[in-house]
């Protein structure tokens, strides 16, 4: 059960560097937004899954200033992280529907 | 726990990393703490509770740090990895040296085969005989290929194929020995110059001498039935008398 919400948030994660580049307090911050705040994590834990991202290919990270000066890592979406992404999408909407369509069943 | 406890309690959980690792991921963690203090500032809590805040936001470190373990469970790979391209770059660079040895090896081994004898032509010619003569000098050996004689250019003359290399194939001949080389006739009458030697060696790039081979001249009176062949083995003079063969015709 605990490796299904990791995957979701690689899904989540995959999409949100989908729109762009993003340091990981951004990420925490859009995430919560576009969830209305249902989405709301551990913070610390985004990191192993942000790596684990970046291990397999999906993500490269480069160094960007901030205003204040201090460096911070930014996250980069690659070929690879696009084509999962549309793969983990597809696969989400298979599942939901299908949940759905059980809810739904009269 | 403050941001650098916390960052302390989840490095200490992900186990070995390489230096750049390690501060990459304390410098993300402890950027994450303070971006997110900053905005809690912003909301109006004081510095101080803005710290304490975003760090208990950030979850519980070993739990972080575990995750992040698995993640970095590559660490020895790594260290392989580098201490491949360490090895492969020291034998590029060794071979790149040792080249110039190996054509050293090779041209020292086909010297004993088969001896540089460069053929010359002679108007008549008296005898001729291959010599497979090996003089050992210290570390280095004088090989005496061939003599010829016969009168050449309207002179009677007779003509010494000489090759010399150490011991060990790769390594260097002495080149002092060289200079101290000469041909004599009966009566102590020596060619010198482009006349009397001519060199055609095996020299690697970098200068070093692995094989040397030159043909040394000496003139011939009528009934001459030996020539001397000269060297100096370290301050001593040497002398190897070599009769001048009967017959014989060049290669």
């Amino acid at each position: 059960m605990k490796k299904k919400s990791i995957d979701h948030t690689q899904l989540l994660l995959l999409k949100l560097l989908s729109t762009e580049d993003m340091y990981g307090y951004q990420i925490i911050l859009e995430l919560a937004r576009r969830s209305s705040n249902v989405f709301e994590m551990k913070e610390g834990t985004l990191y192993p899954v942000l790596h684990g991202m970046e291990r397999e290919g999906y993500v490269e990270a480069y160094e960007k200033a901030a205003p204040t000066g201090r460096m911070r890592k930014y996250y980069h979406l690659t070929r690879a992280g696009r084509a999962a992404l549309t793969e983990e999408e597809k696969a989400w909407q298979e599942y939901s529907g299908a949940v759905n369509a059980v809810l739904h069943f009269a | 726990m403050n941001r650098n406890e916390y960052c302390d309690r989840v490095l200490a959980q992900v186990g070995r990393l390489t230096t750049d690792e390690a501060n990459d991921l304390r410098n993300e963690l402890a950027g994450h703490i303070e971006d997110h203090a900053e905005a809690l500032v912003e909301h109006g809590y004081t510095e101080e509770d803005a710290a304490a805040r975003a760090v208990e936001l950030m979850g519980d470190p070993e739990e972080t740090g575990r995750a992040l373990r698995e993640q970095y469970r590559h660490f020895w790979l790594v260290i392989v990895q580098r201490i491949a391209i360490f090895i492969t770059i020291v034998v590029c660079v060794q071979g790149f040296f040792m080249l110039p040895m190996l054509s050293g090896v090779y041209e020292s081994i086909r010297e004993r085969v088969n001896p540089t004898v460069n053929s010359i032509s002679w108007e008549e010619l008296d005898g001729a005989a291959d010599l497979h003569e090996r003089i050992p000098i210290g570390d280095d050996i004088v090989q005496l290929n061939r003599i010829e004689y016969g009168v050449r250019e309207g002179e009677r003359q007779a003509v010494l194929w000489v090759s010399s290399y150490d011991r060990i194939p790769g390594r260097r001949v002495f080149e002092r020995l060289i200079e101290t080389m000469s041909l004599q006739s009966e009566r102590g009458e020596t060619m010198y110059g482009e006349d009397g030697i001519r060199y055609s060696s095996c020299r690697s790039s970098s200068g070093s001498l692995y094989v040397h081979s030159g043909r040394h001249t000496v003139p011939l009176e009528e009934g001459d039935t030996y020539v001397t062949f000269v060297y100096d083995r370290f301050g001593e003079r040497i002398e190897t008398r070599i009769d001048l063969p009967e017959g014989g015709t060049q290669p």
